[in-house]
């Protein structure tokens, strides 16, 4: 793929990776990894391998080779030679072929898997007869949280708070963090606490008394207090929100946030083997 | 002091061992921290070492799916901080730090300590600190203990801060190895960061740029 047009904040990624973070090198990685995981299924990629993730205005590629593609999470209006492709669903692009994404719809963050066609020579846009992935409008629903270590930092009004109220991200919010603007958090007590591990996820208290919730590009480690934690589950639909959107929390346990993120695995899992089958299948069909 | 097993969001454990900036519980965490490492839990991800807390980050699906999730890991470190554990002898190398004391809070941090510059100066560059951890950033050093007459508290919302800026926060001082939103008070900068590990040491020598 060749950059024709820069976007704002295009760049490739894969799956977090783990390991160095004793380094304090985060994991960093895609943030909406449900996105990055599906649009990979769908052109036959490996779980870790990497996709384009881009932001509004996003970049214009032109396709080199012959190339299996697939657009997934964030609705742009993708277009391959200002002809509208549908999302979640493998398209065969020709040399030559430039993408572009005209207008922004819905979500935050679009993922392009490309595989290359290496045996193959496509002359026109193809689009595989088949779609993946999710067909409801995404959920609604409160952004699930766990408790945190300093949860009952907190008084109980501005517990409350938290769990009824509309929380507006702040157009500061970026890969490392989303800012939320409510009426300030009033604590039970300011005792500080001692810096130590944060994860994706992780929702801070800063001394303002506003809340942080860290992104996929979070450090390591951190000294603001701990209120909170979105669920892995839930972390992709948060990140497909941004400034602009507002959310709204409920509180969720172990259990759920366990089940959930199994369901979630499962569910990639089987699209994964059943894309494998089906582009498998057409291979052999155009034998 | 028995340690805390916490769940840190659902893919994580931290034991925590105290509550303090200790040279004691910083041996304790450094020690529990080659023991994980040199024997893996199922499922390890990842290890994060702070002043007084090691943090396991778990692949939640192989957790969940092998061990009962969170609670089983809890019950397998509780295990393991049970059997004895001697670490490797550390041997912390120490670093000096050439500091140019013209950074942009130098003037609060002074006010609000009820110090002149000049003080707050020789107070941050007498001691010797120890790097207890990596954190934060790729290569920020957490250094400590500072001096109770400079401790301060972070700033109340993140400012943008520049490489090489040496801060403080609490009784720990810092650099920042690349530029970042960060809370901690700037004091002053340095051209000179080296590649730290836990149990250095560190000297800031008062230089004019």
């Amino acid at each position: 793929m060749k950059l024709i047009k820069k976007g704002l904040l295009d760049s490739w990624q894969s799956l977090p990776i783990y390991g160095l973070q004793h380094e304090g090198i985060p994991p960093g990685g895609a943030m909406d990894t449900f996105s990055l995981q599906l649009a990979n299924a769908l052109v036959g990629n490996d779980v870790y391998d990497k996709a384009l993730e881009m932001h509004f205005p996003a970049g214009v590629f032109q396709f080199e080779t012959s190339t299996l593609i697939a657009v997934c999470g964030a609705d742009f209006t993708a277009c391959i030679d200002n002809v509208e492709v549908p999302m979640n669903q493998p398209i065969k692009v020709p040399p030559g072929a430039i993408i572009s994404c005209k207008k922004p719809v819905s979500g935050k963050r679009v993922y392009i898997a490309a595989k290359e066609l290496k045996d193959e020579k496509v002359s026109r846009v193809k689009i595989m007869p088949w779609s993946m992935g999710p067909e409801d409008a995404p959920s609604q629903d409160p952004i699930r949280i766990l408790c945190g270590r300093e949860w009952d930092h907190l008084k109980a009004c501005s517990q409350q708070l938290i769990l009824s109220k509309d929380f507006a991200i702040s157009a500061t919010s970026n890969r490392m963090g989303y800012q939320l603007v409510q009426e300030p958090m009033k604590t039970v007590s300011s005792a500080t606490m001692l810096s130590s591990a944060v994860t994706a996820g992780t929702i801070q208290l800063l001394p303002s008394g506003q809340l942080v919730v860290l992104m996929a590009a979070h450090q390591t480690t951190g000294g603001y207090p701990r209120i909170g934690h979105v669920i892995s589950a839930d972390l992709p639909r948060l990140a497909q929100m941004g400034p602009g959107d507002s959310v709204r929390f409920t509180m969720t346990d172990a259990m759920t946030a366990e089940y959930e993120w199994i369901l979630q695995q499962n569910y990639l899992q089987q699209v994964r083997n059943v894309c494998a089958l089906k582009l498998d299948q057409h291979r052999i069909d155009h034998r | 002091m028995i340690p805390q097993i916490y769940e840190l969001g659902d893919s994580a454990l931290t034991i925590e061992f105290g509550n303090e900036i200790s040279e004691e519980l910083h041996e304790e965490v450094i020690k529990r921290f080659y023991q994980f490492q040199s024997e893996p839990l199922p499922g390890t991800l990842d290890l994060i070492p702070a002043y007084a807390s090691l943090t396991i980050v778990f692949d939640l699906g192989y957790v969940a799916s092998r061990f009962q999730g969170l609670s089983g890991m809890k019950t397998l470190i509780e295990e393991k901080l049970a059997q004895p554990f001697t670490s490797p002898a550390m041997e912390g190398r120490l670093h000096e730090i050439p500091c140019d004391y013209s950074g942009p809070d130098l003037a609060a941090v002074a006010s609000a300590c009820g110090l002149t510059e000049k003080e707050v100066i020789a107070i941050h560059s007498e001691k010797i600190y120890s790097v207890f951890f990596l954190g934060f950033l790729p290569g920020f050093a957490y250094m400590g203990t500072t001096d109770e007459r400079i401790t301060v508290s972070r700033k109340d919302n993140p400012a943008s801060i520049q490489a090489g800026d040496i801060g403080l926060a609490g009784n720990q001082t810092g650099i920042y190895p690349c530029a970042s939103p960060g809370g901690w008070q700037i004091i002053g900068r340095t051209a000179q960061i080296p590649h730290f590990k836990a149990g250095d040491r560190v000297r800031f020598i008062p230089i004019t740029a």
